[in-house]
């Protein structure tokens, strides 16, 4: 089947349709890049600093002529944990290269645009099985709810992941139709960059496959569907099967082991249920969701309705799978935008379709009331990221950097897990001390902390400084507040104190 | 086209349907019943609380337990509160006070509810001239479960039974339009007048939805020529312009209501349509206004199309007569939940429609979206309830006498200085004592203009109330100044009292 025909007939409506859709991705990806500069601690800082790091290891290792220290120490600070191949920290290197400079915020124009870019993914998708206005429902919900424009701007892989999950299920839907192997060969491509970009993915792309398989196959294409099925797996697993098992093993291991396996009792709690809920409420609300449910359950198109069924089914079984991320980390939610954006078409199809039969002018107000709900979420997500100003934040880290001695080693009580200060200050410290959360993460995890003082002494063995960034916290901690007392401050400033452990009382 | 008198009757299904989302409806909303009316805007429930306790203790009412002073003084604060809507909910609730022998909150509570009930059954009937079954149950579901509606129309204020008495305004209209006689005529009169008279603010959707409904019929020039008509007008606009013309020009007391609610000059502002967006929002979730929205321009029938074209036409005009009180106070929202609840059970109805026509997966469907539907209904009755019984005001009555008599032991003179987000009501309801709002913001000022104002202020005043905790944590610079000069007389979870004597001596 041509890819410009849909099943129930509906043929493009030429250029005029390709501008719209071209206008809205310019536009969706033109509001990303408000307050562009200004410092990624507005979402997930310790996620997007993590990828500023190591972007800048990689960019002080290309660069000519570059002090060979500053390498050496950028390449050190990027010691961090691997979660996942760092294929987009590698290219936006390349892009601060070009430009000739290092500054995190190309890896926020990555994301916007690899967004936008999805969004065309999107759209043909639901053209396969909905109308022009319904379609553009769609990209409007994609490129506009609040928490959509926050969260694909940041400089993490999620939003990359969302735009090769988004290019899995449009070429498994071409797939479907061709039933052609090189169509298969690519479908299992993209998918493989989708898992090799974050592992998750993987329960996207295969309940997708599973689902789009199972909807297509028939008496006449069975054999033929399973290899070719087979074959999609296979190359979507290699990529990051090789990565995972045979470059990074041990790692994988404990991530599984602490995240996953302690993890999953949760899912047996009804609070788990609830909190997650919430976590959707608090994103999109529950109504687009809901819209979304009840939209899959009447896709024309039997193979797309297999296909979102799959997904969905994949977003369930993955927050099940990670039952505290998806119930603390907002992120991990991000998959929920182009989903429901997909899986509403048919509903704002139907009632688009019962506008029109009210008249013109019924219709065209429609239209305008949805451009306008758009256009106040993108000026809400405008407002909250005019709201939120963290230019003042780099030189501050700083200070607190050149305050702690050099090549010592030091315990530190900090935010975002120490990335401000390894960005900014340009110091790791040799451990952090816990929060209030970690301390909560542990207790679920069944891995309480050991009585204060038997702790204190085996984190503090062989530091010579305790750096206290986050003050709030160490006020919530009177134990450890009462102990760092007993030394003395080596240095104190706006928002920092360092203690001298090297006397031990 | 629907017909709007050809109406199906409920199956036994669709009766335990509705009763059962009655029934919810009813229990949700008497859920931590006894608790006072602090937790939805207690300045506007206490205001009516006051005037009704005075008529109550005028009409030879008695408070048990309370000495003959406290009883004159409290009905001395009722009369002295400012008149705007002709004190209707107030002159019942006195009399529901005399049935049960005291001024207890719960009585106006109830007749609240009440009234909001029968409002919810009134737009089940207006859904069911328009609307399918399934679309009406939506409506009504709507109406009497989304979890705003459960703390709105508990509340002592006249805003739930102006809404009742909207909904049944416009079904009386549209029984009259399909039936015109007299009794229907007059029906519709009293019952739109009444509605204006309890809320002069519902003028505007009220007359502006009757005037699109009457000029969209066909018969429009013989109706306008029949009496009928007239009286409507006569017996709406009568009661209100009677009551304005007494207060504003025999008794005076409007004059000084009526000033300050207007200014042109918003009108020319982009910031005053961005709050009132915002407090859509905020009530709604601005998915849901334009799924509401749109909802009704999908509407099948022209005329209850324009019907609530004419409706929402009316509420932009309040909006832009009260450009203030739009977009600062939530329940000015209050008139537009008929209107969505409607357009969200003629979205929901599209849906259904299209869920009958599949050929396949029809009754897979009808399970899915029920369930869908079912869960949506148990999470708002959840959240709903899960808030209710968050905060606890059982000890204010008591906590707010003692401190009035311990801190403000003096008829007559200003002893206290609040920060409360009740503008001091509980004071004045309970304590029968008023304090002195702190509502300036020094925050930005230099330290000795801030000092200024602060001795300004505290000054005569011998201590600091506060029980809005965030608006104070929100003011560092004024902590620091009462840490510095005053001492911390009590420190509850609830409230901070600081000791102001030192400075007046």
């Amino acid at each position: 089947m041509n890819l410009h025909t849909i099943p129930s007939g509906k043929k493009l409506t030429g250029w005029a349709e390709t501008v719209i859709v071209l206008i809205l991705m310019a536009t969706g990806f033109a509001v990303r890049l408000y307050d562009l500069t200004d410092p990624p601690l507005d979402f997930y800082s310790p996620r997007q600093l993590r990828s500023a790091i190591i972007t800048r290891s990689f960019y002080y290792e290309s660069l000519n002529n570059s002090d060979p220290t500053i390498v050496e120490q950028a390449d050190k600070l990027a010691d961090l944990e691997r979660y996942e191949p760092p294929v987009m920290e590698w290219l936006v290197s390349k892009i601060d290269l070009l430009i000739g400079k290092e500054v995190f915020w190309t890896g926020r124009i990555f994301s916007a645009f690899f967004w936008a870019l999805g969004g065309l993914f999107l759209y043909r998708i639901c053209r396969r099985f909905a109308s022009f206005s319904a379609g553009i429902f769609s990209l409007l919900i994609y490129y506009f709810v609040p928490f959509s424009i926050i969260a694909s701007r940041s400089f993490q892989p999620d939003p990359w992941m969302c735009f090769w999950v988004l290019g899995t299920a449009w070429m498994l839907c071409n797939w479907s139709e061709k039933g052609s192997w090189s169509s298969a060969f690519f479908s299992g491509f993209i998918g493989g960059m989708a898992l090799l970009v974050k592992i998750y993915a993987g329960f996207f792309v295969a309940f997708m496959l599973l689902g789009i398989f199972c909807a297509s196959v028939n008496r006449q294409n069975r054999r033929q569907r399973i290899f070719q099925t087979l074959l999609i797996g296979a190359v979507m697993l290699i990529p990051s099967a090789v990565y995972y098992l045979i470059f990074n093993p041990s790692r994988s291991g404990d991530f599984f082991s602490f995240w996953i396996v302690s993890l999953s009792g949760l899912i047996r709690t009804s609070n788990f249920y609830a909190d997650w809920i919430a976590m959707v409420k608090g994103l999109i609300g529950l109504v687009l969701p809901l819209f979304g449910l009840w939209g899959v359950l009447f896709i024309r198109n039997r193979q797309v309705k297999g296909l979102m069924i799959g997904w969905w089914l994949g977003y369930i079984f993955y927050g099940l799978f990670v039952p505290y991320q998806i119930t603390t980390h907002e992120y991990y939610s991000l998959i929920l935008i182009p989903l429901t954006a997909i899986s509403v078409c048919p509903v704002s199809d139907t009632i688009f379709e019962k506008t029109r039969q009210s008249g013109k002018i019924a219709f065209v107000c429609s239209l305008f009331l949805i451009i306008a709900a758009a256009g106040y979420g993108a000026y809400s997500a405008c407002g909250y990221l005019r709201g939120t100003n963290y230019v003042l934040e780099p030189a501050s880290w700083r200070k607190v950097g050149e305050a702690i001695p050099q090549n010592e080693p030091f315990i530190a009580l900090t935010g975002d897990y120490g990335m401000r200060l390894i960005y900014y200050g340009w110091r790791q410290p040799s451990l952090t001390w816990p929060d209030a959360k970690d301390d909560t993460l542990f207790q679920l995890a069944g891995t309480p902390q050991a009585d204060f003082d038997t702790y204190f002494d085996s984190q503090t063995k062989g530091m010579n400084y305790f750096v206290v960034t986050a003050l709030g916290e160490l006020d919530n901690q009177p134990d450890l507040k009462k102990r760092l007392e007993s030394f003395p401050v080596y240095a104190a400033g706006n928002g920092y104190i360092i203690y001298d452990l090297r006397n031990k009382p | 086209m629907r017909n709007i008198v050809a109406r199906k009757k409920l199956s036994s299904i669709q009766i335990i349907v509705f009763i059962l989302i009655f029934l919810c409806g009813t229990f949700l909303r008497f859920v931590d019943f006894d608790d006072p009316p602090l937790d939805f805007h207690p300045a506007r429930q206490l205001h009516s609380a006051l005037i009704a306790r005075s008529y109550f203790l005028k009409d030879n009412g008695n408070l048990p337990g309370k000495s003959a002073d406290y009883q004159h003084e409290a009905e001395m604060r009722g009369s002295q509160e400012p008149r705007i809507e002709p004190p209707i909910m107030e002159r019942l609730a006195a009399w529901g006070y005399k049935i049960v022998g005291d001024a207890d909150l719960r009585v106006p509570r109830a007749m609240s509810i009440v009234f909001w009930l029968i409002g919810g059954i009134g737009l089940f009937r207006l859904c069911r001239r328009f609307l399918g079954i399934t679309g009406s149950l939506v409506g009504f579901g709507f109406f009497l479960l989304f979890p705003y509606t459960i703390f709105a129309s508990r509340s002592f204020q006249p805003d739930p039974l102006m809404v009742a008495l909207m909904i049944w305004s416009l079904n009386a209209l549209v029984e009259w339009d399909s039936h015109p006689a007299v009794g229907l005529a007059i029906l519709t009169g009293v019952l739109t007048g009444t509605a204006i008279l309890v809320k002069q603010v519902c003028v505007f959707p009220l007359a502006s939805a009757f005037a699109f409904y009457i000029f969209s019929s066909s018969d429009r020039k013989q109706k306008i020529k029949r009496v009928d008509i007239w009286i409507i007008v006569a017996l709406s606009v009568a009661p209100v312009l009677i009551y304005n013309y007494w207060g504003y020009f025999v008794k005076g007391f409007l004059v000084q209501q009526y000033q300050g609610r207007f200014s042109l000059s918003d009108w020319f502002s982009p910031a005053f349509y961005v709050r009132w967006i915002r407090k859509m929002d905020e009530v709604f979730g601005i998915v849901v206004v334009t799924a509401g929205l749109v909802g009704c321009l999908a509407c099948e029938n022209r005329r209850a199309r324009l019907l609530w074209i004419g409706f929402f036409a009316g509420y932009i005009l309040y909006g832009l007569a009260l450009p203030h009180h739009i977009g600062t106070h939530d329940y000015y929202q209050l008139p537009l939940f008929p209107l969505i609840s409607f357009g969200i059970g003629r979205s929901a109805e599209s849906i259904f429609e299209v869920v009958g026509r599949l050929k396949e997966g029809r009754t897979l469907a009808y399970v899915g979206i029920t369930v869908c539907l079912i869960l949506l209904g148990a999470w708002w009755s959840a959240d709903s309830v899960i808030s209710l019984n968050r905060r606890d005001y059982r000890a204010w009555p008591e906590r707010w006498q003692s401190l009035a008599a311990e801190l403000d032991p003096y008829p007559g003179q200003i002893n206290t200085i609040g920060i409360m987000d009740d503008y001091g009501a509980a004071m004045i309801y309970w304590g029968l004592r008023t304090p002195v709002i702190w509502e300036q913001n020094i925050e930005k000022l230099s330290e000795e203009e801030a000092d200024t104002i602060i001795r300004q202020a505290m000054i005569n005043r011998e201590y600091l109330i506060v029980t809005d905790l965030d608006s104070f944590y929100a003011q560092p610079r004024l902590q620091n100044w009462l840490v510095r000069n005053t001492k911390l007389y009590a420190e509850e979870p609830d409230y901070l009292i600081y000791d102001l004597r030192g400075l007046n001596e």
